[in-house]
């Protein structure tokens, strides 16, 4: 199994690509309406929140020598495996949509208004299925080998947006009382958790001098890369924050520009869809490896057999909310982030204690013996 | 090969899609055939209905891009019926990706345009930041003036607006500046506005152009139309003058001379200015005019609030001078050392005078309409919140706070030779 797996700085990038696929296009925006300039807060208690739990799964990275699923099964027992891997599964799968969707909303916003959402749908569930079915160790290298790109257009996102900077907007700070930014801490918690991709990583990434640490850097340098960016947004917009839908397109366009100008924003435009193919690879990956722990057992062709559930079920949900983004969100945000919320933040700390229980009964056996 | 093609899933998979999407889309029809790059709008009121108009850029081969710069307008109950009436007339949908201005007639901006901007902005998501700018003629009428001149002179509202921000009697509003106005607490700003006048030395000559101009019609620099300059009484001229219009709560409420703009901008930011002293008399200068230049400006603003609670903005600006043109008297001119200052303490303290007055009379004229072009309560919002939800609370009527907040100029100047 570690013939397959990641270098740590390839998990590094991955963590970052995962991280920002979700947070730069709409979630922003989206905070801003009911949290107004204090938005950015929203990020920073989240990332405090899973920078917590993402330690119990640095813990595991470093104890636990093969894929979790798999130590789960033999340690646990078939059903509790399964049990985690389908309530992993269905987070990932909303995961997946969600970025997928908001891909689409980042091309009809950008490039063609008319974009077909079957041709989109056909184009983004080819990555499903190709990301989906490769090892880890293949987005690992494809996230390295593009990761300088996604770096540029972030820049480029960057120095445009600056222009655009009036810091005295983000004020006052904590303008926005607490209620209403914990209860939309709580009801975004899907696009937050991306410590779970630790979760994928245990028993696949080789563990190389100072793993824990460089995985912790990657981390923060991620969280401090999004609030920034957060905080950027709302610098420039101010009041009209929530208007803009499309977070990273929108500000590179706040300064008027003259017709004969050039567009150096296209270059942002041009690359950072590689983040979210990317993104949406390794969120299907994970789904992927959740679905095919369940089927493996009953088939022969078991990758076969589980990418295609993979792809159909990012379909079906696809298909249940038409592909609209609205529908969507409400679902998200008014019934499933209870669900979100239990798994995402129980099954660590349920794990941790099963995990850790365990190794004292057999280290107590072994004394006794 | 292949074999190997059929025995990668993917690569059937990529085969399959390739198949289907390669016909569909070479048979695609031109871009430029369904919309229209809009470079400009125009709303005004016709009736009870909105009459759009779009300067739209229309690329043809073996013609410039000046020549199919055209103005189509088309009437509806509403701005999005009256856009899509109009996609019917042209054949082609009303692609607003490159808008850079926005043009309002004043019967419109009386009514309010807060509706308009956020239709763009959330609904034909307008990604550019236009700029905005009120006209007190037709809004088609100048799109289409505009279009007659680019011919000759290569000219746009676009840049125009642009060097409005560069100058003390201009004022620039683009639509984000103009909506994060409006849903602050201080819902008022300026807008330029644009008009065409008779009196030729106030703008820049619009050629008449054999061109007909309909409710659904086209109007501008048409390929086809010849062009002469016309004379006499018909001429008119597009003038960009510095008058802006003063909006609240999205609505115009009043226009601000050339003068009040100055004002303001003296508060606001940087920009080029002039101020003419006149009669200055001191041991260089004999009852002389004076024409001084602003070199730099440095502004800095503070809001405190005073042991009564009153709301107070501290300005501090540190200005530098170059005396430009000197006009005396009986033509007494002095010559002076090559290293002397110029900008003596005579001439420093009418310059000071001049501002305060200038500052005073705008300050006056917001204060009139009550309205806070220059964000004192979102800044008092932002840097003293508790204070200010203090002082709002001790209010009989909230809607004069910007009325009781103090404002205190101090001026330093330097001269520069």
């Amino acid at each position: 199994m570690r013939e397959q797996s990641v270098t740590t700085r390839q998990a590094g990038m991955m963590l970052f690509v995962a991280m920002i696929c979700n947070k730069m296009l709409s979630l922003g925006s989206i905070l801003s309406f009911d949290a107004k300039n204090d938005a950015w807060i929203i990020f920073v208690l989240q990332f405090g929140i899973d920078f917590l739990f993402s330690l119990i799964f640095l813990y595991f990275i470093k104890t636990i020598d093969k894929p979790i699923l798999q130590y789960i099964k033999e340690k646990f027992g078939k059903v509790v495996s399964i049990v985690v891997a389908v309530l992993v599964g269905i987070i990932f799968l909303f995961k997946t949509t969600e970025v997928m969707v908001d891909t689409y909303l980042f091309f009809v916003h950008l490039i063609y208004a008319d974009f077909d959402r079957v041709v989109f749908m056909a184009c983004f569930l080819t990555i499903v299925y190709f990301f989906g079915s490769r090892q880890f160790r293949s987005l690992g290298r494809t996230s390295e080998l593009l990761f300088a790109l996604i770096v540029f257009s972030l820049a480029i996102c960057f120095l445009m947006a600056l222009k655009a900077i009036d810091v005295e907007k983000i004020l006052p700070l904590f303008g926005t009382n607490f209620y209403t930014l914990g209860t939309n801490t709580i009801e975004h918690s899907l696009w937050f958790g991306d410590f779970w991709i630790f979760f994928f990583l245990i028993g696949n990434i080789k563990i190389e001098q100072k793993t824990t640490k460089k995985l912790i850097f990657s981390y923060l340098i991620s969280c401090f890369v999004i609030i920034l960016f957060v905080v950027m947004f709302i610098c420039a917009f101010g009041h009209t924050a929530s208007m803009h839908r499309v977070s990273n397109v929108d500000i590179t366009e706040y300064a008027p520009r003259l017709i004969a100008q050039a567009r150096f924003n296209w270059l942002a435009y041009f690359t950072f869809p590689i983040s979210l193919v990317l993104g949406i690879g390794i969120y299907a990956n994970c789904l992927n490896t959740c679905v095919k722990f369940c089927v493996r057992e009953k088939f022969k062709s078991k990758n076969t057999i589980s990418i295609f559930i993979t792809t159909a079920l990012v379909v079906a949900i696809c298909v249940v909310f038409r592909f609209q983004y609205s529908p969507f969100y409400n679902f998200v945000t008014k019934y499933l982030f209870y669900y979100v919320l239990l798994v995402q933040y129980a099954v660590p700390i349920v794990l941790l204690l099963m995990i850790n229980v365990r190794k004292r009964k057999l280290q107590k056996r072994l004394v006794a013996v | 090969m292949i074999r190997k093609l059929t025995h990668s899933k993917i690569m059937i998979f990529l085969i399959i899609i390739f198949v289907w999407l390669f016909p569909a889309t070479i048979n695609m029809p031109d871009q430029t055939q369904q919309y229209s790059v809009v470079l400009g709008v125009g709303i005004d009121k016709a009736g009870e209905q909105y009459e759009v108009s779009t300067q739209v850029l229309t690329s043809k081969s073996n013609q410039g891009f000046l020549e199919a710069l055209q103005v189509h307008s088309s009437v509806g109950k509403n701005i999005m019926d009256a856009i899509e009436k109009l996609s019917l007339h042209t054949g082609r949908i009303a692609g607003f990706g490159n808008t850079s201005v926005i043009v309002f007639s004043e019967e419109v901006a009386q009514e309010g345009i807060e509706q308009f901007l956020d239709f763009f902005v959330r609904s034909k998501r307008l990604n550019g930041n236009p700029v905005l700018m009120i006209t007190k003629n037709k809004a088609k009428d100048i799109l289409s003036d505009v279009a007659k001149i680019d011919e000759s002179f290569n000219y746009s509202l676009n840049s125009l607006a642009h060097l409005n921000k560069e100058f003390a009697s201009g004022t620039m509003c683009t639509m984000e500046d103009f909506l994060d106005d409006y849903f602050s607490e201080t819902k008022a700003t300026f807008v330029a506005q644009v008009n065409e006048e008779t009196d030729d030395s106030k703008g820049i000559e619009i050629p008449s152009q054999n061109s007909s101009t309909s409710s659904s019609g086209v109007d501008g620099g048409g390929s086809g139309g010849s062009q002469t300059t016309a004379g006499g009484d018909n001429k008119k001229v597009l003038s960009n003058s510095g008058e802006s219009s003063l909006f609240k709560d999205g609505k115009q409420i009043a226009v601000a001379s050339e003068k009040i703009v100055e004002g303001y901008n003296i508060l606001n930011k940087s920009v080029r200015n002039i101020y003419t002293i006149d009669n200055v008399n001191d041991e260089i200068y004999h009852n002389a005019q004076v024409v001084i230049s602003v070199k730099n400006k440095i502004l800095t603003k503070k809001y405190e609030f005073s042991k009564t609670g009153i709301p107070r903005v501290i300005f501090e600006i540190h200005y530098t001078l170059k005396v430009e043109q000197i006009i005396e008297q009986n033509n007494n001119l002095i010559l002076m050392n090559g290293s002397q200052d110029y900008v003596t303490p005579t001439l420093v303290n009418m310059f000071k005078t001049e501002v305060k007055k200038d500052v005073s009379n705008a300050l006056n004229f917001a204060k009139e309409n009550n309205a806070d072009v220059y964000g004192f309560q979102q800044a008092f919002e932002r840097h003293k919140p508790k204070q200010w939800k203090k002082y709002l609370k001790n209010l009989p009527d909230k809607s004069n706070a910007f009325q009781n907040i103090e404002v205190f100029l101090k001026i330093q100047v330097k001269g520069n030779l």
